[in-house]
């Protein structure tokens, strides 16, 4: 175990300084010369000098790396010069509402995904397997934003049950809060369940005929032990890394959900600052992200390693 | 003598000719639609002429279907059946594109770093694993900051972010294939490991790739709709079903025809594609088979 | 008198399929009695294994009996409720499989697996199931018992799963215990011990054993009475020595012809020429005819019944209900 976590560890820190260099590398890229930006169109060539002398900008590649990694290790992320903001202060409250839409679309997903996949194989082949494979098929092939204009057709336009959009603060209305999210949650919820599901489904038919579950049955166990502690603990234990994997795809649907629901969060913070060309914070979002995808799958592992005794005790690494 | 002529076929290879013949209707039902898909994308322009596709009348504007347009008109009297026809030539343009890059870099990684293995896969999987932290939009969004938006920005964007899975699958069925004693023979004979990987292995693997290159099709048409929903995709007024329900959405309730085109589309076009990849697996697949 | 422990009559187990019904298991007679160790042998496809799991009444879907019965102390197992059936499993009869780096569930504790069971069946206090977990844990000789409770599968060796399978075998005095191939997947000087320590338990437990093998030369070193199995079908059941001294059924020939006799110990059976048929629908002709040395036409156009020729001693085979056959055909012994 504790070999392991040395290993993983070991592997995020690559990982984390790979990502920060391939996000300065986009802030060097990024076409235009910043100290232009900052100044304006009508700066003089001696204002610009010293702008650029005192940005670093004129220093090699490898020295400006090193000084904005230092800067970022801080955590100082830059300002945003649309309004002087520092991009630590618009991440943090753009995070939270990110993160709050995909911890409950989590939740709703695998509300549907765990019984649904779980009975689909148990009863395979019958009406219940048939409706849940047919539905996560047509739910692998349908965008997350056009669910979100079916469900808010019909919710918000029509039945006026929810909000179409707008977002209300945990802190300022917990009710207002959830109403706001349930139409995102239930929408991206429902697009991730469909993956999870056929995950779900194969994990339990997989482990449904291992040996050992004949064995439980030979002892005379209730089937209903059988199947809870025998089929299904065991096929959500590599679930869970699915559920690692599954996560860039879940930041990603949260980011095209903000935009259709107007939920002010992370992508939608994003496309805006792109929009006004604010590029430090376009700099500040990407990156958070990536390391929080980087950070959360950590977690996920060794969660993973913690459930399944064989990483547990002995140390050794899980293939991927 | 029919007795023994049932013996002979047996339970499980009749069972399994059952099931292979209602893949091949998955495939073949995916295939022809995806094939209808095609045609309508490369001979768009014998279908309606793309000036009908962007010129503009706004008497006309957000029609419901009609004689004169099928699809009805967008918000500036466009015709929506042209656009819709149009953009089956953006979408599987900018989708073939990004499978193509994720396919050019992903495969070679994967197979060899499945093949080489040691330190070189440790330093590369690290690099796998930083791309794949970076969810597609913002990637997206990060090569629109530099490029400027459009479907090249798309593309760029769709393959990038499918190489790190790309490698990762192909690495896996490389380490599976690399055990055949085929191999070892190869290897005794003293063929280069490029040879090896490209010549004797690569052609063992051609099931999977197939598989993980249509499943790929069906995730890029997605996300490339996405992507233009978001508008860092194709630009006005090029046409593209993503875009189009982007503003669909504000229609909806005088229009909800408008939506309802591109909508249909884009999933029948990755319905027909995941399709023809999972009848694709199981074909190929033979433990699938087996089950 | 009372009825034999386990008395199956007349069984045929079935799978549906796109071609027809295939039947793994085709009209089955076999008594075993209390204490008797009786060994099922025969080639992999002919129906022992799916014999021994209809036993237990654990058929993998989709199979199903589809005639004959299968008693145990007089009580019919094929009409019991699903659940009756289940409190008899591990109560009365229990299983151990081939395979034991798969038969034990990784995330659990071994002490678990084994508690589990006896829970299943005896309302103890969770002491008491401890302690009985460890008394069993010492019954098949693994050493650190208290210890070894606490263990994960993966932690023990392949020998020693096996054991612990055996300790939950026979966690509740099962009065029969079938044991599947359970040293086909060990090293061969742990395959010693795994039957020693079966031919020991039975003797102190007093229970019976149906030991599933294909290894003929197994099965005569421990088995007072050995059944031989064919495409789905018992084709002789005899005492092991009679079975020796006078095999009647020519597929039973083949196979002790086939092992040296100076050699038992060391080989496995070798099969005889050709595949073991498959059945499907009814049975028109004999299952070995396509095989068979003694072949004549009625074994063409009619199935043969197992039939005693001796006391104890059962064979399916026309050439015993056909004097003239018998003269032309068999050699003498």
């Amino acid at each position: 175990m504790r070999r392991y976590l040395a290993l993983r560890l070991l592997n995020v820190i690559p990982v984390v300084l790979i990502i920060t260099f391939l996000v300065f590398l986009f802030t060097y890229l990024i076409p235009g010369d910043p100290a232009n930006v900052i100044l304006g169109p009508h700066a003089g060539a001696e204002q610009l000098a010293a702008v650029r002398l005192r940005m670093g900008l004129d220093n090699p590649f490898p020295e400006r790396y090193l000084i904005w990694l230092g800067q970022v290790l801080q955590g100082n992320l830059g300002t945003s010069y649309l309004n002087n903001q520092t991009v630590d202060s618009l991440v943090a409250s753009a995070l939270p509402v990110t993160l709050e839409l995909s911890f409950l679309s989590l939740i709703v997903a695998m509300l549907i995904a765990v019984p649904a996949g779980i009975i689909a194989a148990i009863r395979k082949g019958s009406f219940v397997d048939r409706l849940v494979t047919g539905t996560g098929f047509l739910g692998i092939s349908i965008p997350a934003f056009m669910l979100a204009i079916i469900l808010s057709y019909i919710f918000a336009l029509n039945l006026r049950w929810l909000p179409a959009t707008g977002y209300i603060r945990l802190t300022d209305d917990p009710i207002g809060n959830l109403r706001s999210l349930i139409l995102p949650a239930v929408t991206l919820g429902t697009v991730l369940s469909t993956q999870f599901m056929r995950y779900l489904r194969a994990g339990v038919l997989d482990v449904m005929h291992e040996d050992y579950v004949t064995t439980a049955r030979a002892k005379g166990v209730r089937e209903r032990t059988v199947v809870f502690r025998h089929i299904v603990r065991n096929a959500l234990i590599p679930f869970i890394t699915v559920l690692g994997l599954q996560l860039g795809y879940l930041l990603s649907g949260a980011v095209i959900i903000e935009q259709v629901f107007a939920l002010p969060g992370m992508g939608r913070l994003a496309l805006s600052s792109l929009a006004s060309r604010d590029y430090e914070v376009v700099t500040g979002v990407v990156l958070i992200m990536a390391v929080i995808f980087v950070l959360i799958n950590l977690a996920v592992d060794l969660l993973y390693s913690l459930l399944d005794p064989r990483i547990r005790l002995s140390g050794g690494a899980r293939a991927r | 003598m029919t007795a023994i002529a049932a013996r002979r076929a047996g339970p499980s290879r009749i069972g399994a000719l059952g099931r292979a013949i209602r893949r091949w209707r998955s495939l073949s039902v995916g295939l022809t639609v995806l094939i209808i898909f095609a045609a309508v994308a490369l001979g768009a322009d014998l279908i309606r002429p793309y000036h009908d596709a962007i010129s503009q009348d706004l008497a006309q504007s957000l029609k419901g279907p009609s004689a004169a347009h099928f699809f009805g008109t967008d918000e500036y009297g466009r015709d929506m059946f042209a656009r819709v026809v149009f953009g089956a030539r953006t979408t599987l343009t900018v989708a073939i594109a990004s499978v193509l890059i994720a396919s050019v870099v992903g495969i070679p990684l994967g197979l060899s770093i499945g093949y080489i293995g040691g330190l070189y896969e440790a330093i590369v999987s690290r690099i796998l694993d930083a791309l794949f932290a970076f969810p597609i939009v913002l990637l997206a969004i990060a090569i629109v900051t530099i490029i400027g938006p459009g479907i090249i920005g798309a593309m760029i964007a769709i393959g990038f972010a499918a190489i790190p899975t790309t490698a990762r699958i192909v690495r896996s069925s490389m380490v599976a294939e690399r055990q055949n004693e085929y191999v070892e023979a190869s290897q005794s004979l003293g063929s280069s490991t490029v040879y090896i990987i490209f010549r004797v292995i690569l052609p063992n693997l051609i099931g999977p790739i197939l598989v993980l290159v249509s499943l790929g099709l069906a995730y890029a048409t997605l996300e490339e709709s996405g992507l233009s929903f978001l508008g860092l995709g194709a630009q006005s007024p090029l046409p593209e079903w993503g875009a189009m329900l982007s503003t669909a959405r504000l229609y909806l309730i005088q229009d909800p025809w408008y939506a309802f085109f591109p909508g249909a589309a884009i999933f029948i076009l990755v319905f027909s594609l995941n399709l023809v990849g999972d009848g694709l697996r199981d074909l190929t697949d033979p433990r699938r088979l087996r089950g | 008198m009372s009825a034999p422990l386990l008395e199956i009559s007349g069984l045929t187990v079935g799978y549906p399929t796109a071609a027809g019904m295939f039947k793994a298991v085709e009209r089955v007679n076999l008594e075993v009695g209390r204490g008797e160790l009786l060994g099922l042998v025969g080639e992999s496809g002919s129906g022992k294994t799916t014999l021994g799991l209809s036993i237990i009444g654990l058929l993998p879907e989709p199979g199903r009996v589809l005639e004959g019965d299968i008693r145990i102390e007089g009580q019919s197992m094929v009409s019991l409720s699903a659940d009756a059936r289940r409190r008899l499993r591990g109560e009365k009869v229990s299983m151990i499989f081939q395979n034991p780096m798969s038969s034990l569930n990784p995330t659990m504790t071994i002490g678990a697996q084994i508690a589990e069971g006896i829970k299943a069946h005896r309302d103890l206090s969770p002491s008491a199931v401890r302690e009985r977990s460890i008394e069993l844990l010492t019954l098949v000789g693994i050493a650190d018992p208290a210890r070894r409770v606490k263990a994960y599968p993966h932690e023990l060796s392949g020998g020693m799963r096996q054991r612990v399978m055996i300790a939950m075998a026979v966690s509740l005095d099962p009065l029969l215990l079938i044991a599947d191939e359970p040293t086909t997947a060990l090293d061969v000087t742990i395959q010693a011990q795994i039957i020693w320590l079966l031919e020991d338990l039975r003797e102190r437990l007093g229970m019976a054993i149906v030991y599933v093998t294909h290894n003929l030369a197994v099965a005569a070193n421990i088995c007072q009475s050995i059944a031989v199995c064919y495409g789905g079908q018992i084709v002789e059941h005899a005492p092991k020595a009679q079975l020796f001294a006078d095999p009647a059924h020519p597929y039973t020939r083949s196979l002790i012809e086939a092992v040296p006799r100076d050699s038992w110990r060391k080989h496995r059976i070798r099969a005889s020429a050709g595949r073991p048929p498959v059945s499907i629908g009814a049975r028109e002709s004999c299952v070995y005819a396509i095989r068979c040395p003694w072949v004549f036409e009625r074994c063409t156009v009619e199935a043969p019944d197992l039939l005693p020729m001796a006391p104890g001693h059962d064979v399916r085979c026309f050439v015993y209900e056909d004097p003239a056959q018998l003269a032309i055909r068999r050699p003498p012994a």
